[in-house]
C-alpha cells in the first residue's frame, strides 16, 4: 500500500537536496526519452524540465509516495511528449513555413556546414520513420552512450535483446539511408 | 550468448553517421535543476506587491475609512458651523432658548 508522504514544504532542505540529486542523476535519461519521441533536442529539454516540475508539485501536494522516481519521471516525460502531439502549437506552429524560409542568417553558411546540416536532416527524418522502440534504443546507445546492461535495465528487456534490436534498428536505418543516397557525412 | 555488454565500435558507416548525428544533438550544456520553490516564493511576492486588484482594494478601503472618519469627526466636533471646544452635547439636553434664537437669526426677510 502506498503511504502519504509529508509535503515538500514540510521538509524543504531535505526535499530540495533530493530533488536536485534526482535531476543530476536522471535528467539526461528523461531528456533522451522525450528526444527519442520527437527528435527535437530543445523540445526534449523543455519536456524534461517540466517532468521535474511535476515531480516537485507531486511532493508539494503531499500525494502518494513515489516508489521509483526514475520510472515515474520517464513515464511523465513520455506522457508529456504524447500530449505535445495533440497540442495546437505543434499542429499550427508559430509561423507558416514559407515565411520562415525567407529569414536570412546573419552570416552565410559555409558549404560544408550546409551539406552537413542537410545530411543530419536526412538522418533525422529517417529516424523519425523508424518505430519508437528503435529510436529509444538508438538514442540511449548513441546520445547517452549507454552500454547494453544500462539500456536493458531502462527498457525492461535483457541485454541480448538489446544487441539484437540494435543491430536490426541500425540495419533498417542503413537500408533507408542507402535508398536515399546518404551514406557519408561531409 | 554475448556476454560483452559494451558495444565495440563496428567501424561501419552507419555507426559513424549515428555517432556524429547524436553528438550534434546532445546539449553541450545541460540546464540546472528547476527551482520550483524559488518560483513559488517569487510568484507570491509579486502577487502580493503588484497585484492591481489588491492595490485598488486597499485604496478603496482607505478612502472609505477616511470618509467615515471625517463624517464622524465633523458630526461630533462641529455644531452650527462652529467648533465645539469641549466636544460634548451638554448631556444630551436641548436648550430651547438657543434653538428659538437660532430660528430668528436664520429667518429670511
Amino acid at each position: 500500500m502506498k503511504s502519504k508522504v509529508p509535503a515538500a514544504d514540510e521538509h524543504p532542505v531535505g526535499r530540495k537536496a533530493e530533488f536536485e540529486a534526482l535531476h543530476a542523476r536522471h535528467s539526461r535519461e528523461v531528456w533522451a526519452m522525450a528526444y527519442a519521441r520527437w527528435m527535437d533536442a530543445d523540445l526534449a529539454l523543455d519536456i524534461a524540465q517540466e517532468a521535474f516540475m511535476r515531480l516537485w508539485k507531486h511532493w508539494e501536494a503531499g500525494e502518494e509516495e513515489i516508489q521509483n522516481p526514475r520510472a515515474w519521471l520517464l513515464r511523465v516525460a513520455r506522457n508529456l511528449a504524447e500530449d505535445y502531439a495533440k497540442s495546437s502549437f505543434r499542429k499550427n506552429g508559430t509561423m507558416a513555413p514559407q515565411l520562415m524560409n525567407g529569414v536570412k542568417s546573419r552570416e552565410p553558411m559555409p558549404v560544408e556546414v550546409m551539406e552537413r546540416a542537410e545530411a543530419f536532416e536526412k538522418i533525422r527524418s529517417t529516424l523519425e520513420e523508424l518505430p519508437q522502440g528503435d529510436r529509444d534504443l538508438l538514442t540511449l546507445r548513441y546520445a547517452l552512450e549507454y552500454d547494453a546492461v544500462k539500456i536493458a535495465e531502462m527498457l525492461g528487456i535483457n541485454a541480448t535483446a538489446v544487441h539484437m534490436r540494435l543491430t536490426r534498428a541500425r540495419q533498417r536505418l542503413a537500408d533507408k539511408l542507402t535508398a536515399q543516397g546518404t551514406t557519408t557525412i561531409p | 550468448m554475448n556476454t560483452n555488454h559494451n558495444f565495440p565500435s563496428t567501424g561501419d558507416e552507419v555507426d559513424r553517421l549515428l555517432s556524429s548525428f547524436y553528438r550534434s544533438e546532445v546539449p553541450t550544456k545541460w540546464p540546472a535543476a528547476p527551482k520550483p520553490w524559488a518560483e513559488k516564493a517569487h510568484t507570491q511576492t509579486i502577487a502580493s506587491a503588484s497585484n492591481p486588484a489588491s492595490r485598488s482594494r486597499w485604496a478603496l478601503a482607505a478612502s472609505v475609512a477616511i470618509l467615515v472618519g471625517g463624517c464622524w469627526y465633523l458630526s461630533t466636533n462641529m455644531t452650527n458651523g462652529k467648533h465645539r471646544p469641549d466636544g460634548n452635547f451638554d448631556g444630551g439636553s436641548a436648550d430651547t432658548k438657543n434653538v428659538k434664537d437660532l430660528g430668528k437669526k436664520t429667518k429670511t426677510p
